[in-house]
């Protein structure tokens, strides 16, 4: 929270001094969200992105999974040059009611209509706009946990650059940026942190007046991360005894120690026509070293507005299949017995692994022009899932899962 | 923590709630889109008034930057005719746009005085107001379908 109001003051010294030739305004607006969850499945737990370090339990009403609060000010210095910083209140990694900046820039704009930005950013890879904490912008309660809720780091401190162009009637954008990665996400009962690491990436965007694409291509990339030192010092020990096959142990440490790399590729579309809108979206993502997982995710939605009701109806499906092969030392008389160390790495290697497919039926309610309320029933099959936490085993196999949503989101 | 949290919702959901809800309470009215009489806009299609009024583009070709003006009486009125969308889709579109520092939404007026005043000052302004209320110093774009 300090630096939010870090930013807040500095914000206010920067628009007093550019404000003494022509008063321009400022503009102080926010969001938030009052949701309530509810399932019965006993002894699993739900949340809706992995940083979420708090799950909702069979036969609560749980309240964290969709609430927050936002606040964003701005300040337009110049028809050309604005600043922006936002902070969100929202469950964190570490469990607790914790703000987070997903925005804080300087956007300069230039007579050809290029835009550049300067700061804090978040990462925009998805058609569906690129904050996942703004519930009111969505039609569903969230934007689908199987697409939004796998993101692991979602903002950066870099800069983008926007290169629009219009044909005719239509619009193409094309966005550059990069920058140092930022974010945390919570997994087995441990917090990771993004560290020493970079993302860069493009999105190109195709407008015409009902319908909007987006391609995103992106890479993020961890250097040192030692998201598990311990592991990889245990292993290293194991590697200096002086039995026969436990030398390998040496280069499985070296994995595990090895930079990373996160590489995805997203489409998405969105259709408006009238009371109709349509939206879908599709992302491929690769992570190399350890743990080394393949993925894929779809989602369609579709809703139809009649007056301030608009129902709604969405399927997605998530599969994350993990690369590396299990850990496995020779046995026998005489050698250690290294099974826990076995179960560890391969424990560890199986943590992302995901295949979870939700159907979404749900009704928003538009109460006033700022305010709607929404229900929302999600009907979720998971044979394995990281979203999802089972409290009896360390991993989560075959579970199914009703899940009753209630939120009423708000801009201001 | 979370009580504080529960208290300033509260406290927030109240103030939206007891807004006027003027823009859904617009009479029908035969809307036209309208500029200053010394503006280079004469003419502009349809899909080039849905770009401009969704912030998609800042100008047209052979425009400086336009000023997007939103007449606030008539503003849900008016998205209805151009795109059949209700005014609290409209928002939520803005509001993604917003709140991710995209761009902002069109700068709005409350009075047709204001809008007079408004499209005056910024020479490439455009916005929409009932035909019957033109007068001399604006002008009606007209739209190509």
């Amino acid at each position: 929270m300090k630096t939010f109001f870090f930013i807040i003051a500095t914000l206010c010294m920067t628009a007093s001094f550019a404000s003494s030739a022509n008063e321009r305004p400022w503009h102080i607006n926010g969001f938030g969200s009052l949701g309530i969850t509810h399932h019965t499945q006993d002894g699993v737990g739900y949340r809706r992105n992995l940083e979420q370090a708090r799950y909702a339990r069979s036969g609560h009403l749980n309240t964290n999974t969709d609430s927050n609060l936002g606040l964003q000010i701005g300040y337009e210095a110049h028809p050309k040059l604005y600043f922006m910083a936002q902070s969100v209140l929202r469950l964190d990694d570490k469990g607790r009611w914790a703000p987070m900046i997903p925005f804080a820039f300087t956007k300069y704009q230039f007579d050809n209509s290029h835009e550049l930005r300067l700061g804090r950013l978040s990462l925009d890879i998805y058609t569906d706009g690129d904050s996942r904490h703004l519930g009111y912008a969505y039609t569903s309660i969230r934007p689908s946990p199987d697409i939004y809720g796998q993101i692991m780091y979602d903002h950066f401190d870099g800069f983008d650059y926007v290169i629009p162009l219009s044909i005719n009637d239509f619009i193409f954008k094309t966005k550059v940026y990069a920058g140092r990665v930022r974010g945390n996400y919570f997994l087995q009962d441990r917090s990771f942190s993004a560290g020493k690491g970079y993302v860069y990436g493009a999105t190109f965007d195709w407008s015409s007046a009902d319908v909007s694409m987006r391609f995103a291509i992106g890479q993020i990339h961890r250097r040192n991360a030692n998201d598990y030192e311990n592991t990889a010092n245990d292993l290293r020990a194991l590697g200096r005894l002086p039995f026969p096959g436990l030398s390998a142990a040496t280069g499985y440490a070296d994995e595990l120690e090895r930079n990373s790399k996160i590489s995805f590729l997203g489409i998405g579309g969105k259709w408006d026509k009238g009371p109709y809108s349509h939206t879908f979206i599709a992302t491929k993502f690769n992570y190399s070293t350890f743990p080394s997982n393949d993925g894929w995710a779809a989602m369609l939605e579709s809703s139809y507005r009649v007056g301030q009701f608009k129902p709604y109806v969405g399927f997605s499906y998530i599969n994350i299949t993990p690369k590396d092969k299990p850990l496995s030392f020779p046995s026998g008389p005489g050698l250690p017995d290294l099974s826990q160390a076995e179960t560890t790495y391969t424990l560890a290697t199986r943590y992302l692994a995901t295949d979870k497919k939700t159907l979404t039926l749900g009704l928003r309610y538009d109460v006033t022009p700022s305010a709607a309320l929404k229900f929302q029933f999600d009907r979720i099959e998971a044979d394995k899932s990281a979203l999802l936490k089972d409290f009896d085993t360390p991993l989560l196999r075959n579970k199914n899962l009703n899940l009753y949503s209630l939120s009423l989101d708000y801009i201001f | 923590m979370k009580s504080k949290i529960f208290a300033v919702h509260t406290f927030l959901i109240l103030l939206i709630a007891s807004a006027p809800m003027k823009t859904l309470l617009a009479e029908s009215n035969n809307l036209v889109l309208v500029v200053h009489k010394n503006s280079q806009i004469t003419e502009i299609t349809k899909q080039q008034a849905v770009h401009l009024f969704f912030g998609r583009v800042k100008s047209l070709p052979h425009t400086g930057i336009i000023e997007v003006i939103d007449f606030q009486p008539y503003r849900s009125e008016f998205y209805r005719d151009l795109v059949d969308r209700d005014i609290s889709e409209i928002n939520a579109y803005w509001a993604r746009l917003r709140f991710s520092g995209k761009t902002r939404p069109p700068r709005q007026v409350f009075s047709f005085q204001e809008l007079k005043n408004q499209l005056e000052l910024y020479n490439n302004a455009i916005s929409y107001s009932p035909a019957d209320l033109v007068a001399d110093e604006l002008r009606v774009v007209t739209l190509i379908e």
